[in-house]
C-alpha cells in the first residue's frame, strides 16, 4: 500500500513525468497553475491508464487507500438528485450515498469505513459539475483576469478547510491585496457552495498561442530584406553627360559645352594622363601617388574649381576615375575632354 | 519490477524546431551573402566616392576588356555575362531609350579597369545622346589599408 500513497503527474503541457508526487504537492500545484487539470494523473508504481486530473477523484488524493478501485466505482453511485442545490449529501456509511443528509468535515470522512469511501467520488464529481453549471455567480468571459484569480482563492479555502494538510500561507498568497470587490468577501453562503472542489472554471482554460515560430518568421523576413536591400546598390560615381558636338577638342562639363581649350584652363586644373600612365597636373609630371596633393596644392594656388581631365583614348579606365575621385576628394568640378582624333 | 517500468516511461523530448529554423536562416543567409560577394563579374576601378545606385531603377552597361591582346572591347547590354552584346553605337542606343522608357534613367557603365578610357568614353557618349539619362561610372570600394 506504500506505492500508492504517491501519485505520479504527466504533464501534458510540457511533456515531462513528476514522479511520487504528495497529495499536497498535487492541491498546491494545481492551484498555483504548476499543473493544470488537462495533465494525467495515476497512482505510482503502478500500470494504470493514465487519467486527467480533472476526471480523477481528488478527494481521494488525501486518503489513497484503494485508489486502485476507484475508477471502476466512478458514477456508480450517482443519485439525480444530487443535483439539486437543496440536495443534502449524506456521508453515513449506514445510510449510503443515495440520499442526501449535511456534509461532515473531513476529519470525520477519514475514519469511516470503506462502504462510503468508495461512494465518495461519485458524490464529488455530481457536485463538482452543479458548481460549474449552476454556480449563482459564475466567471463571465468579460471579467478581468484578477477577478478570475480571486476566484481561486475561495476554493483553496475550502480545501484547506476539509483536509487540514494544506498550509493556510498558500491562501495568503494567492488573495491580492488591493482588491475590493465583493467575490473577495468569502461569505459563508458561497463557502458552502464551493465545497469539494477543487477544480477551477472552464474559463481559465486559456490556451497560449505560441509565438516563437512567429518572432522565427519575422526575423527571417527581416534578414532577407536586409540582405537583398544591400545586393541591389551599385556603388557609382555621376559624371557629367558629355554633349553633342562634332568640334574636335570639345570638352564637357555641367554648363560648360563646347568651349575653347585656352578658355578652359583658365578655369580647370588640366590633368592629363598619357596612355603609359605618366600623369601631368598643369603640365607639370607627378607621382601617380600625389595626385590628390597636387590638385590640392594647384587648387588653392590658383583658386581654380574645377578638373579638366585630358587623357588618351588608349589611357586605361582605372587612371581616369583615380583622376575623378580625387576631384571628388577635394570638390572640383568634373570635365572631360573627348579626343576625336586617335592617339 | 513495477518500479522498473514506470523509471522507463520518462522519455526526453528535444525540440527540434528552433534548431531547424535556425539552420534555415543561415542557410538563407549564406546563400544570399555568397551571392553578394561571387556577383561581382566586372572588376570596377577602386574609389572612395561614390553613392549607392538601385541596381533595380538603372540601365547597366558592361565594358570588358578584349579577350585577346589588341582585339576590341566588349560591351554588354545588360547586369550579367549572358546580357546581349552590342555590335554598333546603335544598339546600345535603342537599348537605352527602351530603359528610359521603361523609368531606368539612371545608366551606370561598368567598366573594368583595363578597358581604354577612350571606349568608356565612347559608350558616354551615346548615352548623352539618349535623352533623360543620367550617367555612373560603377565603382568598388577600395581595399581597407
Amino acid at each position: 500500500m506504500n506505492s500508492a500513497r504517491t501519485w505520479d503527474i504527466y504533464e501534458t503541457g510540457t511533456l515531462v513525468v513528476r514522479k511520487s508526487m504528495t497529495a499536497e504537492w498535487i492541491r498546491e500545484a494545481l492551484s498555483s497553475g504548476k499543473i493544470t487539470e488537462t495533465d494525467l494523473i495515476r497512482p505510482s508504481g503502478t500500470s494504470e491508464a493514465w487519467q486527467r486530473i480533472s476526471e480523477f477523484p481528488l478527494e481521494s488524493l488525501s486518503t489513497p487507500v484503494g485508489i486502485a478501485g476507484r475508477p471502476e466505482s466512478h458514477g456508480a453511485g450517482v443519485d439525480q438528485d444530487l443535483l439539486d442545490p437543496d440536495a443534502e449529501i449524506d456521508l453515513d456509511p449506514d445510510s449510503g450515498a443515495n440520499e442526501a443528509p449535511v456534509p461532515q468535515k473531513a476529519a470525520a470522512k477519514d475514519e469511516r469505513s470503506s462502504a462510503p469511501r468508495e461512494a465518495l467520488p461519485s458524490i464529488e464529481l455530481q457536485a463538482l459539475q452543479w458548481l460549474t453549471e449552476e454556480d449563482p455567480e459564475p466567471v463571465k468571459p468579460v471579467e478581468s483576469q484578477p477577478e478570475q484569480v480571486v476566484a481561486k482563492p475561495a476554493k483553496v479555502r475550502k480545501v484547506e478547510r476539509e483536509t487540514p494538510l494544506l498550509e493556510p500561507s498558500v491562501e495568503l498568497k494567492l488573495e491580492p491585496a488591493e482588491s475590493s470587490e465583493p467575490r473577495l468577501s468569502f461569505d459563508e453562503s458561497e463557502d458552502e457552495e464551493d465545497d469539494f472542489t477543487l477544480s477551477r472554471s472552464k474559463v481559465e482554460h486559456v490556451e497560449e498561442m505560441d509565438l516563437a515560430a512567429m518572432v522565427d518568421i519575422a526575423f527571417q523576413l527581416v534578414l532577407f530584406f536586409m540582405v537583398t536591400a544591400s545586393v541591389t546598390m551599385i556603388k557609382s560615381m555621376e559624371l557629367p553627360k558629355p554633349t553633342e558636338s562634332t568640334k574636335p577638342a570639345a570638352a564637357t562639363a555641367p554648363g560648360v559645352g563646347t568651349r575653347d581649350r585656352n578658355e578652359l584652363a583658365d578655369e580647370f586644373i588640366v590633368v592629363k594622363i598619357t596612355s603609359d600612365g605618366d600623369i601631368l597636373v598643369d603640365d607639370e609630371p607627378i607621382p601617380s601617388d600625389r595626385l590628390l596633393e597636387s590638385l590640392r596644392a594647384v587648387r588653392n594656388e590658383s583658386g581654380k574649381t574645377g578638373m579638366l581631365l585630358r587623357a588618351e583614348n588608349r589611357t586605361k579606365h582605372r587612371l581616369a576615375v583615380a583622376a575623378y575621385d580625387a576631384a571628388s576628394e577635394i570638390g572640383l568640378r568634373i570635365a572631360i575632354e573627348r579626343e576625336t582624333s586617335g592617339p | 519490477m513495477l518500479r522498473r517500468e514506470t523509471d522507463e516511461e520518462v522519455e526526453q523530448h528535444i525540440d527540434m524546431t528552433p534548431m531547424v529554423d535556425v539552420v534555415f536562416q543561415l542557410m538563407t543567409f549564406l546563400l544570399l551573402s555568397s551571392q553578394m560577394t561571387g556577383g561581382e563579374i566586372v572588376n570596377v576601378p577602386p574609389a572612395v566616392h561614390g553613392v549607392g545606385v538601385q541596381k533595380d531603377a538603372s540601365a547597366l552597361v558592361i565594358i570588358l576588356p578584349p579577350s585577346e591582346a589588341g582585339g576590341a572591347s566588349q560591351i554588354l547590354m545588360g547586369e550579367d555575362l549572358n546580357a546581349p552584346r552590342a555590335e554598333d553605337d546603335e544598339s546600345i542606343r535603342k537599348y537605352l531609350t527602351s530603359a528610359v522608357a521603361s523609368g531606368r534613367s539612371r545608366v551606370i557603365i561598368q567598366a573594368d579597369g583595363q578597358v581604354d578610357h577612350g571606349e568608356v568614353l565612347r559608350v558616354a557618349a551615346v548615352v548623352g545622346e539618349v535623352e533623360g539619362t543620367s550617367l555612373h561610372i560603377a565603382v568598388q570600394e577600395p581595399p581597407s589599408k
